[in-house]
């Protein structure tokens, strides 16, 4: 797999490649990133690894090709294009970094492609690399952060889709979902959705940012649960304000999420983790088969129902890696997970995303 | 399928799930009382020194009324500190019949109204230990009434203290397990007095302190076969094996013994009991494992090798407990008949055959 050009292999540092996404966006003024929870570091990204790039050619046809993070030789042009791309907009370029315990995925490709090559990714690397989720408390966290910075002026709530029990007292755990576009503060989103019990999943954001003597620019973009940012405008000040401090978060998510595994022989101690909802959200069976209904539809896994009423036991295998949980409904407050023999950090998360966002999102709480 | 046989086949994986919760429960109350004996709450730790086994193979003495020198293996043993101990035995089901109570209660607690040796923990005999029988308190005042009345006549005698301890699962906004000793009295003046009260467990406490699949009876066949699908079969297939057959759009496949797997669960078992349980190893028996696996390739999930292991294609259910029970439950039934094929109704020969 020699696609890698030699000249981009040797570019570790976050800088370059902000350099490299800034020549592929050019003219335009938008970019995407994925940030995702990883046990890779730069130098496997870049050398010694094996990336299956002619698959992923295969798969997303050309002119797409996905290259590694990549420094421009200054009279090259664009970093990573490939030869027979007709044109910069025409070729989706996929840079690939780390930062902290996190690996971001940086590229200028259109939303629907953007998901194609996410997907393909994590495919591809899982469980080195795993889904990236961020709880409603996570997402106003980052967003709080900048719009505490001294250079931040102006943050507004541009949009908000977000997910709500159809009815607050709703015993069964079934919900809708909403789209606003608002023109609100943070504080005053927050506790917006804290009246409707809802989660977020997507906020869009603008804010003016001052850059010292080159004055203020506008930033607008999105942050998902998913931990994919969209920057509409000043990307450099979206990718150090929104991207990196949503790698923060998940770098300490992921502290939490790994070293789970009990081992065959379970020679490792048991490590739960609970979802507190903090009301009995289970006080009726019928919340309990809603979260059957929906953890099967977590993909790539199977689901085995132990016991299912009163209390609610499920095993779940994670069939990409062959992680495995046992979940418990034991108490109408609560959702225990208890790791198998194999857990990894990617299947924890893959599955806690999953329930937070198609169940009911709670307090994720490390039972150690 | 016809529907009176699906109506057969439905009231038979009924019962079968109805059995799998059964066992459940029994498994529950048990560990529910080791944990009850033998746990403290002042230091959240096992009381030190104690000891729980699961199974365990005890020998009685020559002098054991009902099977001198023998080896007797009852549910579960606890002992605390090398100084006394509980020998139980669970009956979560028991005949309707008060007749055929006498194997199952009298002559069973009997053999253990001994100075039994082989205790985990010491291989000497305790000083002392109780009897306790756990009985489901849908059935506990007949049994109550029943080993009263022997009692009374005289024709049943125990020298060590001797207790009925009933249990249920009960819930509120938790799901919890209540033990309440209901006859006789506990060694342990303290445990008796809390029985005695009824003591509530949160099994939220015990699904996150025990191994909560097996105690010393046989396994329903698809609930031990779910145990293995679920639990063991997942982390021996390697994450490259998943990923190729991904690619390759193929189910991976795994090669176990019924030996390594039993080991596997016997180990994981033990671990979560005080130390000093934990060289005793019985739980799951290999021939449960190798019933589950037998079944499983009967159900055609794989197949056995010359060398007698199992080579299991581990496919992706969406409930893969539910589906062997059906599986089975379909085994059990007598088929249905085909429908005799009707003869055709031959044409009636000519007379005169027109082409003569």
């Amino acid at each position: 797999m020699a696609l890698i050009p030699e000249r981009f292999r040797d570019v570790h540092d976050v800088s370059s490649m902000l350099g490299a996404l800034d020549a592929v966006v050019g003219g335009r003024t938008s970019a995407r990133f994925a940030v995702m929870p990883a046990d890779l570091d730069q130098a496997a990204l870049s050398t010694d690894r094996t990336w299956h790039w002619d698959e992923w050619r295969v798969l997303l046809g050309d002119p797409y090709l996905a290259l590694a993070v990549g420094r421009p030789e200054s009279d090259q042009g664009a970093a990573g294009l490939p030869l027979d791309a007709p044109s910069v907009h025409d070729a989706p370029v996929l840079f690939v970094t780390i930062y902290g315990g996190c690996c971001i995925l940086s590229s200028a490709a259109g939303s629907g492609v953007f998901r194609r090559l996410h997907q393909t990714f994590l495919r591809e690397e899982y469980p080195s690399v795993g889904r990236g989720f961020l709880d409603t408390s996570m997402v106003f966290e980052v967003l709080e952060g900048v719009a505490a910075d001294n250079c931040c002026s102006g943050f507004v709530v541009r949009g908000c889709s977000y997910r709500a029990p159809i009815d607050a007292a709703a015993e069964d755990g079934a919900w809708e979902s909403d789209r606003k576009w608002t023109q609100r503060t943070l504080e005053n989103a927050s506790l917006y959705l804290a009246e409707t019990k809802g989660w977020v999943r997507r906020i869009g954001f603008s804010f003016d940012w001052d850059e010292g003597e080159a004055g203020f620019c506008e930033a607008a973009g999105s942050l998902g649960r998913d931990a994919v940012v969209t920057a509409t405008s000043a990307v450099p000040v979206v990718w150090e304000q929104v991207v990196l401090r949503s790698a923060a978060i998940l770098s300490q998510e992921k502290e939490t999420l790994q070293g789970r595994d009990r081992g065959n022989s379970y020679e490792f101690p048991l490590r739960p983790l609970k979802i507190r909802y903090g009301e009995p959200v289970f006080r009726d069976v019928a919340a309990a088969k809603f979260l059957v209904r929906q953890l099967r539809k977590l993909p790539d896994s199977s689901l085995s129902v132990y016991h299912g009423n009163p209390y609610l036991h499920v095993s779940l295998v994670d069939h990409l890696d062959g992680s495995s949980f046992a979940v418990w409904v034991v108490d109408a407050e609560e959702i225990t997970i208890l790791p198998g023999a194999r857990a990894s950090a990617s299947a924890f998360g893959r599955l806690i995303g999953h329930v937070l966002d198609q169940f009911r999102e709670g307090e994720l709480i490390a039972h150690d | 399928m016809t529907e009176e046989r699906q109506a057969k086949l439905d009231q038979l994986a009924k019962a079968k799930h109805i059995e799998i919760d059964n066992y459940q429960s029994t498994v529950q109350a048990i560990f529910a009382f080791a944990h009850a004996a033998l746990w403290d709450p002042n230091t959240d730790d096992f009381v030190p020194d104690s000891l729980v086994a699961i199974g365990p193979k005890l020998k009685t003495s020559k002098e054991n009324a009902v099977c001198p020198s023998n080896a007797v293996t009852p549910d579960i043993v606890v002992g605390i500190g090398g100084k006394w101990g509980s020998v139980a035995e669970v009956k979560r089901t028991i005949p309707r019949n008060p007749d055929h109570w006498g194997d199952d209660l009298q002559k069973q607690m009997r053999k253990y109204d001994d100075s039994l040796s082989g205790w985990p923990q010491t291989q000497q005999p305790l000083p002392s230990h109780c009897l306790t029988v756990l009985v489901h308190h849908t059935r506990k005042v007949d049994v109550v009434d029943y080993l009263s009345e022997h009692i009374e006549a005289g024709d049943l005698q125990f020298e060590r203290d001797f207790a009925v301890v009933a249990f249920q699962r009960a819930r509120d906004l938790e799901e919890q397990i209540s033990l309440e000793r209901c006859y006789g009295r506990l060694t342990d003046p303290e445990l008796d007095e809390e029985l005695r009260r009824v003591l509530t467990i949160k099994l939220d406490y015990l699904i996150t302190r025990y191994q909560l699949h097996f105690y010393d009876s046989p396994p329903p066949l698809p609930y031990m076969m779910a145990v293995i699908w679920n639990e063991v079969l997942p982390s021996l297939i390697t994450v490259a094996q998943y990923k190729e057959s991904r690619e390759k759009k193929r189910s991976p496949h795994v090669v176990v013994t019924d030996d390594a797997i039993a080991r596997d669960l016997q180990s994981r078992l033990t671990r979560c009991l005080p130390p000093a349980g934990q060289n005793c190893r019985t739980i799951p028996r290999k021939q449960w494992v190798r019933d589950a696996l037998e079944e499983l390739v009967r159900q055609g999930h794989g197949k056995k090798t010359e060398s007698g292991s199992y080579d299991i294609e581990y496919r992706s259910f969406t409930d893969a407990q539910g589906r062997f029970v059906r599986k089975l439950a379909d085994s059990q039934l007598p088929r249905d008949r085909k429908p005799r094929k009707t003869a055709q109704p031959q044409k009636q020969m000519a007379l005169f055959d027109p082409d003569m």
